[in-house]
């Protein structure tokens, strides 16, 4: 009988050490769980990094030929879709699948009109909109009144930062995923393999416990 | 201690409905060779796999070098070495990598080239398993069974697929074994290999052992009751044949 206790951790390492010596030749592991979680990370990379952008619909008889046109058709957020009747921009604008309806008409009195449907479907963008019209209204109402100096004056600093795009949403998710299914799966895999060759039976048959094995393997 | 490394009294074991091993008991002496005989389905396998404490008993008591296999299981298995009739080893992994994660196992420092040297696969230790032939499989499988360097090793069907050459090569490494004062449990279909390998035998069938005896003892005890075989054997076989002509060294592709 030998006198020394049996070590359970000596047993472990050996075991680890076996099992990554091995996974590192099996190309089908690293395949698993290398490159499977990478082209998944930059397939979901590549996916939504759409911007922003409000759509809007000019009305059939609306006057494109003025200052709020062109200013609106310039801004890269908006895009304005054509080739819709009005019946079915209402539809469009009541689903929230545009954004805004918008007419610009002149009066007899020689005022311009300019008329923003918005849609409670989608309140953000409606909004906004808003505000980039009444920018350029305002703008226009300034250049047709008398003040030589505005009352105030608006100074904008844009300071450096990172964009956060969609990847940088999912990566730690897909990180976290790629780990999950490694641990579960693999090891699930790893054992019915090795029960199926009948190398866990050849494992039992050594002094080494069942929760070693496990616990090496995860 | 006793002279008997195993003890086994009235062993049974009951799958479902089957009675795989129905109340044997029988007692292995320390450094003998033991042959556990009978067919398939007999309960040879077993009985085998509940002394390596790989399966549990129905009812019974088995003692191996004093230590029951109902308690102290860590023990024994620190004590015995086991080749299994069907095994696999850890994948991808070359055989002195093999032996240093058995090595790890069983605790013990072990040098892999003395050990593959023992059964003739230092040349071999840069494969891997799965790349061996049949008799170099078995080879590795007993060599790793005696790693921990046992007192007692279990061998189920250790020459069983094999050609003549690798078989009689198997046996002198088992005869090697034995000389070391190791105690060897086998269990054969080949009554030619417990002829010339056991010190005593063990006829098993339907779970029960019919005859316990030395190998002699038994052929003698049937001729003296006036057995005789049927045709008047010649001074040599078929295998000595074969051997005569295709020479003892055993081939490896």
């Amino acid at each position: 009988m030998k006198d020394i206790k049996y070590n359970h951790l000596r047993a472990m390492l050996s075991l680890t050490k076996a099992s990554l010596k091995a996974m590192t030749r099996n190309p089908s592991a690293v395949v698993f769980n290398l490159v499977f979680p990478l082209i998944f990370i930059l397939v979901f990379g590549f996916i939504g990094g759409s911007s922003f952008k409000i759509d809007v619909v000019f009305e059939k008889n609306s006057d494109t030929s003025n200052y709020i046109y062109r200013e609106l058709t310039n801004r890269n957020t908006i895009s304005i879709i054509k080739n819709l009747d009005y019946d079915a921009a209402f539809s469009e604008l009541e689903k929230g699948r545009i954004d805004a309806v918008i007419n610009i008409e002149n009066s007899p009195s020689g005022q311009q009109i300019v008329s923003l449907k918005t849609t409670k479907a989608s309140p953000e963008r409606g909004s906004i909109l808003k505000v980039i019209i009444s920018e350029i209204v305002n703008k226009q109402n300034l250049a047709y009144s008398e003040a030589q100096v505005p009352k105030t004056e608006l100074k904008e600093i844009e300071i450096e930062g990172r964009r956060y795009k969609t990847i940088d949403f999912i990566l730690p998710g897909q990180l976290g995923f790629s780990l999950l299914s490694a641990g579960v799966f693999g090891t699930a895999f790893i054992f019915i393999s090795l029960r199926q060759t009948l190398v866990l039976k050849r494992f039992f048959a050594t002094p080494v416990k069942k929760f070693t094995l496990f616990s090496v393997n995860l | 201690m006793s002279d008997n490394i195993i003890e086994v009294k009235n062993l049974v074991k009951k799958y479902d409905t089957l009675t795989a091993v129905d109340g044997i008991s029988f007692n292995v002496r320390d450094g003998e060779v033991f042959g556990l005989l009978g067919p398939n389905g007999a309960g040879k396998t077993t009985t085998l796999e509940i002394m390596e404490t790989l399966r549990n008993k129905t009812s019974g008591e088995v003692f191996i070098n004093g230590l029951s296999v109902d308690n102290d299981q860590s023990e024994i298995k620190q004590i015995i070495g086991i080749q299994l009739q069907a095994a696999g080893f850890y994948p991808n992994l070359y055989l002195n990598e093999l032996i240093e994660l058995f090595a790890g196992l069983y605790n013990v420092n072990t040098d892999p080239d003395e050990l593959l040297d023992l059964v003739n696969l230092r040349e071999k230790k840069n494969s891997k398993f799965k790349e061996l032939s049949g008799g170099q499989k078995q080879r590795f499988s007993i060599c790793t069974t005696l790693i921990n360097d046992p007192k007692l090793i279990f061998l189920d069907e250790p020459t069983t697929g094999l050609d003549p050459q690798a078989r009689r090569n198997l046996w002198e490494l088992i005869k090697r074994i034995k000389a070391k004062g190791t105690t060897i449990m086998l269990t054969t279909h080949y009554m030619d290999e417990a002829e010339i390998l056991c010190d005593r035998v063990g006829i098993i069938d339907h779970g029960k052992i019919i005859i316990i005896d030395s190998p002699d003892n038994l052929i003698d005890d049937l001729v003296q009751s006036g057995f005789e075989r049927p045709k008047q054997v010649k001074l040599a076989s078929l295998e000595d044949v074969f051997i005569n002509l295709t020479g003892h060294t055993i081939r490896e592709a």
